[in-house]
């Protein structure tokens, strides 16, 4: 452990090899293993410029829980990690500029573009497949109607008020509320590294209210995610991860280390679990 | 009491008031579950036996399982009063349901000496939709909702004012949640022992508290004693996921070896628990009163009130000394437990239990929410407006579609019938029931040997020496409850035959008698005979 305390370059280097092997045994593809690997590194990177007390990555026990992050080593198709790297890279530019406004908007704008590419609602160059969308769920139109038709205890021009489309935001809202699912997290993100990510939330929440940013990062893609007909959640929180590794790492300098070892057994038996 | 605390308290007595309203029509009759707490209530009061001729069981035989009695016996006064109606079924639960709202209350009172935090407890349960639905139900969680929340305040309250009378009834109470349902065979002990374990420092002080355990011990001899004689088909042998045949299936065809199994166990208990603590299903759909795909559900607690619960969940620690919030977030986090060890798909009914720590929570959030908008007072109405939208949306589901649109699967129209044969009982020899109900692609099984007596005050030693018959079926009175195929039933003169709507006799001669209809205007069953 002393040996990695002093030489930090060999630690990230066993922890980028690791990545790569748990990359090759979920999916063996070279290419995206080695963009999963970038995308970890430049959100590092990022965290590191952003955290105003800095990173402190040389202990193993502050760094192993990144690599084992399994939104990391999950088979995206290369141009949605890409699109990933491009949007931390925007991110890193928000933080150097001093035109932040303008690229506030800049990056509000491409999240915008590229969560509905990432969640397969629409294809380069930009176009919307409304068919992949809720919108134009039949049920939930059949239902409208239906509600509609038997209101007759409300005036005419009532109806249509009360009993309208406006019922796809409350289900935009569920689905929504749907991705906040524990299961989802320990899915994405480890059951393990929950426990730092409730400690860093805690005390780093405020965070939120620094940084606008942050608010753009976290539930812009989540809502189009939430449109999607069909949401595959490690396409949902593809963009948000660097917000929650800002989180975890934060977090896991307050952790109790017992506890996070229990977990990650736990975590194990999960992953390896034939159940999915 | 200041403003604030006075409008806090009408709101709370209109809850309490909407909660024995139309209990007898809504929901539109009484579902399988009610049926046969209510049937066996009145038996219970006539015979002090059950339906199975049972003297004054501690579990009640119900479809082939023994299911909780406290339910039932606390339902006999009601039944006893009011006679064999919905509403004298259902009004113990509406009256424990509404004292869960006080008790709640008094709890937070009890631990945090704020008014007001106490108060919008309260108000956020009274106003929770599935709270208000299974006070409204005669329902089995209800009651174990009640007790829990009793025990936990007589408990710390005991404790706190070293009382041995309160802790004593804490202790009382927590054994008759664990006698009203089977969720709470596994909670109580659980949250007791977490009380036991985070404030031992005060209760180990007072030697007089040890009798406190030693009256729960006791109390429970009788459950377990009968749990040991149905071992096996008592709910809680029945439910445990390692019941469920879905997961065994999935084991059985893969021949999976022995720490696979447990990692499939495992993975599918964690997978519910996350399913149970689901935000769209504790704020969106968890009540299930409408169609599943239906947009206008509701859940757990009011949508809008989401966000004071995202704001509460990290400030407890502001409203209660450590302890208290260690417990409060011990409490949230063991509620799902029960019903993420149990088989089948997520069960509303199972997760009831959760609605009261959230409420608490959601009530912190709430404070710090209008301390965090501090003067922007448009913002405030505006949460407030939002709130309001909710609360009608629900109450028109609630009070206009529900009754409706699930008549069906609360098997309508056994009443109906019953009122029929109350009118004209003297005129048929024999009464023939086809159990059925539903239609000709899929007819669900009813239970009109409950539904019928109980709505026709049948006296119920009739009922408890029922005999089977060969065919098939039971029968006692003048009274058969079995299938009619028409092509094989020889027809005769004084008899009554209720069918489901499209079992159409072949018997030319037949007349239709009676029609009954579901809320909709659908036909539901038919009444028919040659007189």
């Amino acid at each position: 452990m002393m040996l990695f305390k002093k030489n930090k370059f060999l630690l990230f280097l066993l922890l980028g090899i690791l990545l790569m092997v748990l990359n090759f045994v979920n999916h063996g593809n070279f290419v995206v293993a080695t963009l999963n690997i970038i995308y970890l590194g430049l959100t590092v990177y990022f965290i590191s410029l952003f955290s105003k007390d800095g990173l402190k990555l040389s202990d193993w026990f502050l760094t192993l829980p990144l690599v084992i992050v399994p939104i990391f080593w999950y088979q995206f198709t290369q141009i949605k990690v890409l699109l990933a790297i491009i949007l931390v890279l925007l991110m890193i530019i928000y933080l150097k500029t001093k035109v932040k406004l303008l690229m506030f908007f800049v990056v509000a704008f491409y999240l915008l573009f590229a969560s509905v590419v990432v969640n397969d609602i629409g294809k380069l160059p930009y176009s919307i497949d409304v068919e992949r969308t809720i919108y134009h769920l039949s049920p939930t139109d059949i239902a409208i109607e239906d509600m509609q038709k038997h209101a007759l205890f409300l005036p005419f021009r009532l109806r249509t008020v009360v009993f309208s489309e406006s019922a796809y935001i409350y289900v935009l809202l569920s689905r929504f509320a749907e991705l906040f699912l524990l299961k989802n997290f320990y899915t994405i993100l480890l059951l393990a590294n929950l426990y730092p990510l409730f400690k860093g939330l805690i005390s780093e929440a405020k965070v939120f209210n620094q940084h606008k940013i942050f608010y753009v990062v976290f539930f812009l893609p989540l809502i189009i995610a939430a449109s999607a007909r069909s949401i595959n959640i490690y396409n949902a929180f593809i963009f948000s991860t660097p917000i929650f590794l800002y989180f975890i790492l934060k977090g896991l300098l307050k952790v109790n280390r017992k506890v996070y070892y229990l977990l990650l057994l736990i975590s194990l038996v999960l992953v390896t679990s034939p159940l999915k | 009491m200041n403003k604030l605390q006075k409008t806090l308290l009408v709101l709370i007595f209109l809850a309490f008031i909407f909660r024995s309203f139309s209990l007898e029509n809504i929901p539109a009759n009484l579902s399988n579950d009610e049926i046969g707490s209510a049937y066996d209530a009145y038996s219970i009061s006539k015979t002090l036996k059950d339906e199975h001729d049972k003297f004054l069981p501690v579990l009640f035989e119900s479809h082939g399982i023994y299911r909780s009695a406290l339910a039932v016996y606390l339902s006999v006064p009601t039944i006893m009063l009011f006679g064999n109606t919905n509403f004298a079924a259902r009004f113990s639960s509406a009256f424990l349901g509404s004292l869960t709202i006080v008790f709640l209350g008094l709890l937070v009172y009890e631990l945090t000496k704020n008014k007001t935090l106490a108060l919008l407890s309260s108000l956020f349960l009274a106003i929770a939709p599935w709270h208000f639905s299974s006070s409204h139900w005669l329902m089995e969680a209800n009651y174990g909702l009640f007790f829990l929340v009793l025990g936990i305040y007589l408990t710390l309250a005991g404790i706190n004012s070293k009382n041995l009378y309160k802790t004593i009834g804490g202790f009382v109470a927590f054994a008759l949640s664990i006698y009203s349902y089977y969720t709470y065979w596994a909670l109580a002990p659980f949250i007791l022992g977490g009380i036991l374990v985070l404030f031992r420092a005060k209760f180990l002080k007072i030697k007089h508290f040890y009798l406190a355990p030693v009256f729960f011990c006791f109390l429970m001899i009788p459950l377990g004693l009968t749990w040991l004689a149905t071992l096996g088909s008592s709910r809680i042998s029945t439910e445990l996921i390692y019941k469920d045949t879905g997961l065994n299936k999935f084991i059985w065809e893969n021949h999976y070896n022995g720490i696979q199994i447990i990692q499939i166990y495992f993975s599918a208990i964690i997978g519910k628990y996350s399913d149970y603590i689901n935000p769209a299903f504790l704020f969106f759909y968890g009540s299930n009163l409408m169609p599943k795909d239906n947009p206008y559900q509701v859940g757990f607690i009011l949508a809008p009130l989401i966000v004071p619960f995202l704001f509460g969940i990290t400030k407890i620690s502001k409203y209660f000394e450590p302890q208290y919030t260690k417990f409060i977030y011990f409490w949230l986090l063991i509620s799902p437990i029960a019903p993420a060890v149990s088989r089948g798909d997520i069960f509303n009914v199972r997760a009831l239990q959760i609605v009261a720590p959230v409420s608490i929570v959601v009530a912190v959030g709430s404070l710090e929410l209008f301390k965090f908008l501090k003067k922007r007072m448009l913002l405030k109405i505006v949460a407030i407006i939002v709130l309001v939208i909710s609360l009608f949306y629900w109450w028109m589901i609630y009070f206009h579609y529900f009754p409706v649109q699930s008549a069906q699967g609360f098997q309508y129209g056994y009443r109906e019938i019953a009122q029929f044969i109350n009118n004209n009982q003297s005129k048929y020899e024999k009464i023939i029931i086809d159990p059925r109900f539903g239609d000709k692609n899929y007819y669900f099984g009813g239970l009109p040997h409950e539904y019928i007596p109980y709505y026709t005050s049948l006296d119920p030693s009739k009922v408890q020496q029922a005999r089977k018959i060969q065919t098939g079926g039971i029968e006692f009175d003048k009274f058969e409850i079995r299938e009619i195929n028409w092509d094989s039933e020889i027809v005769n003169e004084k008899y009554l035959y209720v069918v489901p709507f499209d079992n159409f006799p072949k018997n030319q001669d037949l007349k239709l008698v009676s029609e009954v209809q579901l809320p909709n205007h659908l036909p539901a069953f038919k009444l028919w005979s040659l007189q």
